[in-house]
């Protein structure tokens, strides 16, 4: 046994080998403290997607009656879900938006007093809502096989764009939550970006819709693309395959987020203990 | 400067020193360091914007370079725009080295650096220059509760802390009950640590710490707030800790330093003004901050006592003046608790302490007692076999566990030992003046044993039994002070004789 210098490390393989136990807890921790305190706790995470659901279809069918008029025959019905699906997946984003800026500096004890893999914190929020995307998007697809015209084959796609969706979240966590320890304004920033980017995702319409110009600036946009593609193979039984731009777009954007995210989160890391 | 030292420092070969040293009978060599900190600087930046901050971590060197160059013409060409910040030196050039179960103190005011060097020790930190190399595992008491997450219960926390630590579920599961029995917070370890007072954080702070098995423990004054019976506890932890592991012990006060450790660190301002064996480390600290408070220079102070033994030599003292010790106001030195049977205690059970008083001249029990007031200590202990040469005997101790004074029976009955047939009670009355204490929390430790000073057996030795709480609002130096019966100063009046000093 030689003399170690004594710090933390953290690289990939120590977050998932060494830390396996601490990012479980965490995730848990964060999932349940949503509903913790409430009468019917956990059975909300099925509650209030269903509400939820209940809801857009009633808006979007009855109030709104707007199309997508990608597929064709489209009902209402369709519209609502992809609405549904739409803002469920933005939702991924928006929580990180929204507690990615403090999830660092809101602990100065596990910076300051521990040496403690820090990294966890935000990925541990990006998990927990990602147990509540995966539970709202199963209740989704059960709806859509249920309401008629059945689930197309393309649906099989799902899991690896969820995969995207949820990579992309953990990169932007990393980026928010470290900046964040420097510079309290991210909040503000990143509330605005999310609603920018919340119209810039192309939630209530279809990339075709939008006019020329503006269309190739907005597929640039890798959360547009994993909307739309999740859209496609979910519900219109459009093949990702089938769009090999968009999904050019998804694979640089998830990768290069999601690594470039923990490239700067370890590179602020040090001063960390210095800021706090 | 971050990467790991493969090699003995020394240039030896770890596994070919006992070699080594068989050869050369007359050459010991020195046991390995389990810590050695080289010429450890910390410097903090101190910006005048945030963002600045964070420009310089993104844009400039790689993060694992020092944020401080030790040379400044090293970075000449990077830094072409002036850095918007200030510097301000933590800690500057420490060294030293810890080996395994050596005890070392860090002495110095708040702001010497204390808290930085260990926070750099515990890895929290990153130094600017220098090293840090620990062996072993590191685990660090540092404040209240450091690393629990206050919205989760002391449960959950436990586990939380023990992995960071680097145990498994598994192991924490192991050891749980016995962390939960030593922290001794009862139904609270299943509530959110936000509602624990100071004093429960500490205790199952100190109990997770207790159970990592770390190989160097780092003890800030995180100990103040817990109460005394909970500090004896964590003593006796240290003391048998210190068999097989390293501590380094940080405080303040120098009376602790002594008690704890046999080498010290005084840190003055970042750096290091002496190292040293800690009682002698302790003097020149307190000698330095006395001679600042009062304004004499030390040589001067010197000279005046030197000038007095002089003076003491030549002459008699001429004008006598006695002074009485004022009395003027109502006067309660000692608050007596009641005794307490079910204190932690020790041994082989075949007699029991079923009570401990304390009686004034008159033998009426009493919850106060006055610094130089007589009293009477008694212990009643019940033998449960026949013993042949019974002995009962006690100590005062201090909060952290040093013994003041007590006494025991042996020497009175030694020669015609007292027999305590089974189911007899036995009882010492020890008569003595009550010293001045300074203020603070004491405990009696009564023992009741068999045999005599060099070999005997405890039966019953409970840790703390009566607490007494030292209302004594005088500060005096030292751990006791004895009620003086005079004090006298005197002035004599002709000749160079330059000051008089005055008993304090």
């Amino acid at each position: 046994m030689d003399l170690q210098q004594s710090t933390y490390d953290e690289s990939f393989e120590r977050l998932w080998s060494r830390h396996g136990y601490l990012l479980h807890q965490f995730t848990r921790r964060a999932f349940q403290q949503t509903y913790s305190g409430s009468a019917l706790g956990l059975a909300w995470a099925i509650v209030t997607p269903l509400l939820m659901m209940a809801l857009y279809t009633f808006v979007f069918s009855v109030v709104f009656q707007n199309r997508y008029g990608v597929m064709p025959g489209e009902t209402r019905l369709d519209y609502a879900f992809g609405v549904f699906l739409s803002i469920t997946t933005f939702g991924v984003f928006s929580d990180t938006f929204g507690s990615a800026p403090t999830a660092i500096a809101s602990q100065p004890n596990f910076v300051r007093k521990v040496v403690f893999p820090l990294a966890i914190l935000p990925l541990a929020q990006v998990l927990a809502s990602g147990i509540r995307y995966v539970l709202t998007l199963v209740l989704l697809l059960v709806a859509v096989a249920v309401s008629g015209r059945g689930l197309p084959a393309t649906a099989a796609w799902a899991p690896l764009l969820m995969c995207a969706v949820l990579m992309m979240s953990a990169g932007l966590a990393w980026l928010f939550s470290a900046v964040g320890v420097y510079l309290r304004d991210i909040s503000q920033m990143a509330s605005t970006l999310s609603l920018a980017l919340f119209w810039a995702s192309a939630v209530f319409f279809s990339l075709e819709r939008v006019p020329d110009g503006f269309r190739q600036v907005m597929s640039l946009n890798p959360i547009l693309q994993a909307i739309e593609l999740l859209r496609g193979a979910v519900l219109w039984g459009v093949s990702p395959g089938d769009r090999p731009g968009g999904l050019v777009v998804l694979a640089i954007g998830s990768l290069g987020l999601f690594f470039g995210g923990f490239w700067t989160f370890r590179r602020l890391r040090p001063a960390f203990a210095d800021v706090v | 400067m971050n990467q790991i030292d493969q090699s003995n420092a020394e240039g030896v070969p770890a596994h070919a020193a006992p070699v080594a040293a068989g050869k050369q009978a007359n050459v010991v060599t020195p046991p390995e360091p389990v810590v050695r900190v080289e010429a450890l600087t910390k410097v903090f930046q101190i910006w005048k914007s945030p963002r600045g901050r964070l420009w310089n971590s993104l844009v400039r060197s790689a993060p694992r370079d020092p944020g401080f160059p030790a040379d400044p013409g090293m970075d000449g060409e990077r830094t072409v725009r002036r850095e918007r910040h200030d510097d301000f030196f933590a800690l500057r050039d420490v060294s030293f080295q810890m080996r395994r179960g050596e005890a070392l103190g860090v002495i110095g005011r708040n702001g010497s650096g204390k808290s930085t060097l260990l926070q750099l020790l515990a890895g929290t930190l990153r130094p600017t220059s220098g090293t840090v190399r620990v062996r072993g595992r590191v685990a660090a008491l540092l404040e209240l509760g450091s690393g629990f997450n206050p919205e989760f219960t002391g449960r959950e926390n436990v586990f939380l802390n023990a992995a960071l630590y680097g145990l498994s579920h598994r192991e924490t599961r192991a050891r749980f009950e016995s962390i939960a029995a030593f922290a001794d917070i009862g139904d609270f370890i299943d509530q959110p640590v936000k509602t624990y007072s100071s004093g429960m954080a500490l205790r199952l702070a100190f109990a997770v710490v207790a159970h990592v098995d770390a190989d160097v423990l780092i003890v800030d004054e995180a100990l103040a707030v817990g109460d005394v019976f909970f500090v004896q506890k964590c003593m006796r932890w240290l003391t048998a800790f210190r068999e097989r592991g390293t501590l380094l012990f940080v405080t303040h006060q120098a009376a602790d330093l002594s008690a704890l450790c046999e080498r010290a660190i005084w840190l003055l301002d970042g750096r290091i003004a002496d190292i040293g064996e800690a009682k002698v480390v302790a003097q020149r600290y307190l000698a330095y901050f006395n001679q600042q408070s009062s304004g004499v220079a030390g040589a001067a102070h010197v000279s005046g006592a030197a000038a007095r033994r002089e003076a003491d030599a030549r002459s008699p003292t001429v004008d006598r003046r006695s002074l009485v010790l004022a009395c003027e106001r109502e006067r309660t030195d000692f608050r007596l608790y009641e005794f307490d049977p079910e204190g932690e205690a020790y041994g082989t059970g075949l007699a029991r302490i079923v009570g401990v008083r304390v009686l004034d001249r008159e033998s009426r029990v009493r919850t106060t007692v006055d610094g130089g007031e007589d009293v009477c200590l008694t212990i009643t202990a019940e033998a449960l076999v026949d013993l042949d040469d019974i002995i009962l005997g006690w100590v005062l101790k201090n909060r952290l566990g040093q013994y003041i004074f007590g006494d025991n029976t042996y020497l009175t009955t030694r020669g015609k030992p007292v027999k305590a047939p089974a189911g007899s009670q036995v009882e010492a009355t020890f008569r003595f003046r009550m010293p001045l204490l300074p203020r603070g929390s004491y405990v009696i430790a009564p023992a009741v044993a068999s045999g005599d000073l060099e070999n005997h057996v405890q039966h019953h030795w409970i840790h703390e039994a009566l607490l007494i709480e030292s209302t004594h609002v005088y500060v005096h130096r030292g751990l006791v002070a004895l009620p003086m019966d005079d004090i006298r100063i005197a002035v004599s009046p002709a000749q160079p004789v330059v000051s008089v000093g005055s008993t304090g």
